[in-house]
């Protein structure tokens, strides 16, 4: 019986996404290209103004972007391509994008000191602040035998006092933010604070409203931007992995 | 069908009860503001494809209905609460965890400075032996978050209060846009996991005047059924991960995965966000990725069966399964429970078969139902809808039919309410358009009506049955709170 159970999780081939393949795979951002007339449509219809067109030229704050592609599709100019986009990054100021920067240098390591600490092993709890539960979906995918994240070192614990890193979904909604402040005082330093997702970082598509949710940079200092609405399960460790130098 | 009633405050009630008798449902109740010449208060009824809007014009002043329908308490409640309408019955909070000045829901602004904490009521079961669990907001699995109270005397549970409300962000309020701004992209993230459906009611609403192509409708319902797929796998897989049984809840999870995958190579996007748009679809499915579909259903078909019969060979499974978390018919009726939570406690209702709504006439389904209502009951009901829901997804994919998916559509002055049924049940958007703007828009998820299903149906049971009955209930947080 318990040869047929094995071969049911892993002899059914391709199940199991190769670590070669989780470091490699990139998700897509929009980016505009040399016949953008600069007409503006695309920042018009963006629902979460992440485009803003200046004098510097056309830019994208990935931290705002939901990836729903809906500027290229209003384009008169068809000037909007789909490109490789960063994971992640270590500030907010880099998730503003231009043409010109380069998308792979936005994505640092931290400091040494916090590599030899959690590189190896990393435990984490998820704090929900008033996510759509996609995010929640997509996390709990990353322990899946399709990416098991267990064989980056990367586990989920029960309880705040057992984490090394706060994987903050959410966009902090008002209901929620005694009980961050209150869990990020039960995790013990040194911690990591992970920003997961659009909403996490900027607060997405609930800006304004009678709550006016802005992200949780208020309340939590993220030491990690994880781009995406949501993150894919491969997106999240790919950038824990990348961010803390783990061996694969 | 939707008919209109305006009745005036003393009449509101004499005719909610007649309703009420005739077998409608109250399926939502919300307010237009501001009160005075142009406020009112409307409740939804709906009886198989008959929906009726009840609604009479307030100063600010409400009619209690819960003493008559104890269904309407949660909506009297909440719009206490939103729009500060008064009930000569009083109401406890319902959302918010803080009060300020002003009602969130009304046009004048509310303000938050003046906000103070709303204290956590305790339960009323009191006594030497009794003990209060508190358990939350944030709790030990990656899920959202809510707070629980349990009164426990030794290991069953006497009584327990859910206080949500941690997610709300507003959505309601956001939606009051100009009637011709897409707001599909906030829909769908109103809860992550009901994309489709919850967009599918908006576009009902925002295509009340437009014909939508034939080719849009069904690659809408295909979608719609892919969701309710990965969510029922995912919920049944979670009562394997619960119970620590966990070679089906490793295959579960395998399993949910490669719908995902399969959602991803068909729409771009793993919880099918960012496709449906009023008006159509935003995206086709080209013809090969349909092929594919095809080759993955049959697959998906077999590998289910292989978890089902493993759950259903288990005795120790069925042993924690069976008896444990019974919701009675009486209380499903009662609390107006829907989905598959209400079929398992033996209410023969899906809205898929009552409404007919986008292409849904036209498709053969079955319904699944039990009369047992326990964990066991809404388990099976769950395994017997995902294979109706891949039979329907091989219909869909079999009479697409070439031709245009999105057309242009803005909804006229009026109301406007559509009713669709989404994985947990029956969702109800409605929406006031006054002056090409929306007026008001309320949404009502199935959970905002089950959570109070799970208030009934875990005293009784132990402790540490109680994951496993709210896994059973499957409800959302993100979808209650707003």
């Amino acid at each position: 019986m318990f040869a047929t159970s094995l071969s049911n999780l892993v002899g059914r081939g391709r199940n199991t996404v190769p670590a070669d393949d989780i470091m490699d795979g990139r998700g897509t951002m929009p980016m505009s290209s040399e016949r953008c007339t600069g007409c503006g449509s695309c920042a018009e219809n963006c629902p979460t103004a992440a485009i803003s067109i200046s004098d510097d030229g056309w830019s994208v704050d990935l931290g705002r972007c939901i990836f729903c592609m809906d500027c290229a599709m209003v384009c008169p100019a068809d000037a909007i391509a789909e490109v490789p986009a960063p994971d992640y990054a270590l500030s907010r100021d880099d998730l503003v994008v231009r043409r010109e920067t380069d998308v792979a240098s936005i994505e640092g390591v931290l400091d040494e000191r916090t590599r030899r600490m959690f590189s190896e092993s990393l435990a984490i709890r998820e704090l929900d602040t008033g996510s759509c539960n996609a995010c929640e979906i997509e996390l709990n995918c990353m322990s899946n035998q399709f990416y098991d994240a267990h064989r980056f070192g990367i586990k989920v614990v029960a309880s705040p006092r057992h984490a090394d890193a706060l994987v903050v979904t959410g966009p902090m909604a008002e209901n929620m933010r005694e009980a961050a402040v209150r869990t990020d005082e039960a995790t013990p330093s040194p911690k990591l604070i992970v920003a997961n997702g659009t909403c996490a970082i900027s607060g997405g598509v609930f800006v304004g409203g009678d709550v006016a949710p802005s992200g949780i940079s208020d309340v939590l200092e993220p030491h990690i931007y994880i781009i995406g609405c949501p993150p894919s399960p491969d997106r999240v460790i790919r950038s824990l992995a990348k961010a803390l130098g783990m061996r694969h | 069908m939707i008919s209109q009633v305006r009745t005036d405050r003393e009449g509101f009630r004499a005719s909610a009860i007649d309703l009420d008798s005739d077998g409608y449902r109250l399926m939502d109740m919300f307010t237009e503001e501001p009160f005075g010449d142009a406020g009112a208060v409307s409740a939804l009824f709906r009886r198989g494809d008959d929906v009726v809007r009840l609604w009479y014009p307030t100063d600010g002043r409400g009619v209690t209905l819960s003493r008559d329908i104890p269904c309407a308490s949660p909506f009297e409640r909440r719009m206490a609460e939103m729009s500060g309408i008064t009930f000569d019955m009083g109401t406890d909070p319902i959302v918010y965890r803080r009060r300020g000045d002003g009602h969130p829901l009304q046009k004048t602004p509310y303000d938050r400075s003046t906000e103070v904490r709303i204290p956590l009521k305790p339960n009323s079961t009191v006594g030497d032996d009794v003990f209060e669990i508190p358990v939350g907001p944030v709790h030990a699995g990656i899920i959202e978050p809510g707070h629980f109270r349990f009164s426990v005397a030794g290991e069953p549970v006497i009584e327990l209060n859910p206080s949500l409300g941690y997610t709300h962000r507003g959505i309601e309020k956001l939606m009051e846009v100009p009637a011709g701004r897409d707001m599909s992209r906030l829909v769908e993230r109103i809860s992550g996991d009901t994309c489709v459906a919850n967009c599918i009611a908006y576009a009902e609403i925002m295509e009340s005047d437009t014909r939508i192509p034939r080719r849009a409708r069904i690659i809408r319902v295909l979608m719609a059924e892919m969701e309710r797929l990965y969510n029922h796998i995912g919920a049944v897989t979670g009562i394997c991960t619960d119970t620590a049984f966990n070679v089906p809840s490793a295959m579960g999870s395998g399993i949910q995965e490669r719908v995902f995958r399969m959602n991803m190579s068909l729409t771009r996007h793993r919880q099918l966000m960012n496709c449906v748009v009023p008006g159509g679809v935003r995206r086709d499915i080209p013809d090969s990725r349909l092929r594919e579909l095809d080759d993955f259903l049959i697959r998906l078909k077999f590998d289910l069966m292989d978890l089902t019969d493993r759950m259903m060979d288990s005795p120790a499974l069925q042993d924690r399964l069976e008896g444990t978390g019974v919701l009675t018919n009486a209380k499903a009726v009662g609390i107006g429970a829907v989905g598959p939570i209400a079929r398992a406690s033996g209410v023969r209702s899906d809205v898929r078969r009552e409404l007919d709504y986008e292409c849904y006439g036209d498709l053969g389904l079955n319904l699944c139902s039990d009369d047992r209502g326990d964990v066991n009951a809404r388990t099976m009901v769950r395994i017997g809808e995902i294979y109706e829901s891949i039979n329907l997804v091989h219909q869909c994919a079999e009479m697409l039919e070439p031709g245009e998916t999105r057309v242009r559509a803005v909804p006229s002055d009026g109301f406007h309410c559509s009713v669709v049924e989404a994985p947990r049940g029956e969702l109800v958007h409605s929406a006031v358009v006054r002056d090409g703007r929306v007026w008001r828009y309320s949404v009502r998820d199935p959970s905002f009506v089950n959570w109070f299903g799970m208030c009934h149906a875990v005293p009784g049971n132990v402790v540490p049955d109680f994951p496993l009955i709210n896994k059973s209930f499957g409800l959302s947080y993100a979808g209650n709170d707003l």
